[in-house]
């Protein structure tokens, strides 16, 4: 499926103010939401991500116009799986009574996600892309011109 | 409610790590590599060619494409090759491709003339390729 390339910045801007918030305010309810967001994108995919939605709401309310260009959802959306894996795990334990190390994984995602919505740097995207060239062999043919 | 320093850190490495990972973004660097794939990548016998390694769910990469779609247009002998990595991983990593975009310029004999890692600046490769600006209309 194809994304709105401003879709995960959008998206990455919102999960950095709540995340942050969470933190700041030690608000464990509201990083179980992210988390079920997270979950919501990278289990059922983006079309299915409240993010996602809203930015699709955003966009014909504001009228932002036509994507300026699109890619391919998997890159994004594994970068929601990364989300989920870190702030899940933030999430366990401080249920289990180590916000120390539980605050540190959610903090990781917090800039991770500054960064994309600040720069379109995804690093998720990025270690995704380098993923797939350390995993396959060459599958044969030529390249498109 | 917890501290906010530990939440600037964490903004401020990140950001850091940012910088070091564009500090190089379309910057030319020599190489001494040769494209000997050039013939079954479908490059013409006698052509020079702008070589874009692409990857799945890279942004960039359309605008890379316009760059050299710019560059290319209307100039004889260069062609424009798309290697998506994740088709063609032995042949990314036979060439050390670890981001995406990276475009080679690559002379008519398989000799590359530099690579670039990001989007590269046009002027940059027309002054690889030897080839002059197009004229803008006044």
């Amino acid at each position: 499926m194809e994304i709105d390339i401003r879709g995960p910045r959008f998206s990455a801007a919102v999960t950095f103010v709540v995340l942050a918030a969470a933190y700041l305010l030690d608000a464990v309810v509201l990083l179980g939401f992210q988390v079920a967001v997270f979950a919501v994108a990278a289990l059922a995919g983006l079309r299915w991500s409240p993010y996602g939605n809203l930015f699709r709401l955003l966009k014909r309310r504001l009228n932002l116009g036509p994507p300026p260009a699109t890619e391919s959802e998997a890159g994004p959306r594994f970068s929601q799986l990364m989300g989920l894996l870190f702030t899940g795990a933030g999430l366990a334990l401080l249920l289990a009574g180590r916000p120390g190390p539980g605050w540190a994984l959610v903090l990781v995602v917090v800039a991770l996600s500054g960064l994309l919505a600040a720069t379109g740097l995804c690093v998720g995207c990025e270690m995704y892309a380098l993923g797939t060239r350390l995993r396959r062999t060459d599958t044969g043919g030529g390249a498109a011109p | 409610m917890n501290e906010l320093w530990p939440l600037l850190v964490a903004v401020a490495v990140a950001g850091a790590g940012a910088w070091w990972w564009r500090r190089g973004e379309g910057q030319v660097r020599s190489s001494d590599e040769r494209f000997a794939e050039l013939r079954t990548l479908g490059v013409p016998p006698g052509s020079r060619a702008l070589v874009e390694f692409t990857a799945p769910g890279c942004g960039p990469c359309a605008d890379a494409r316009r760059v050299l779609d710019e560059v290319a247009g209307g100039v004889p002998g260069i062609a424009i090759v798309e290697v998506d990595v994740a088709r063609h991983p032995d042949l990314a990593r036979r060439h050390h491709v670890l981001r995406a975009p990276t475009v080679f310029v690559v002379a008519a004999d398989g000799q590359t003339l530099g690579r670039v890692g990001g989007v590269p600046a046009a002027d940059d490769l027309r002054a690889l390729l030897g080839v002059s600006a197009p004229l803008t209309a006044r």
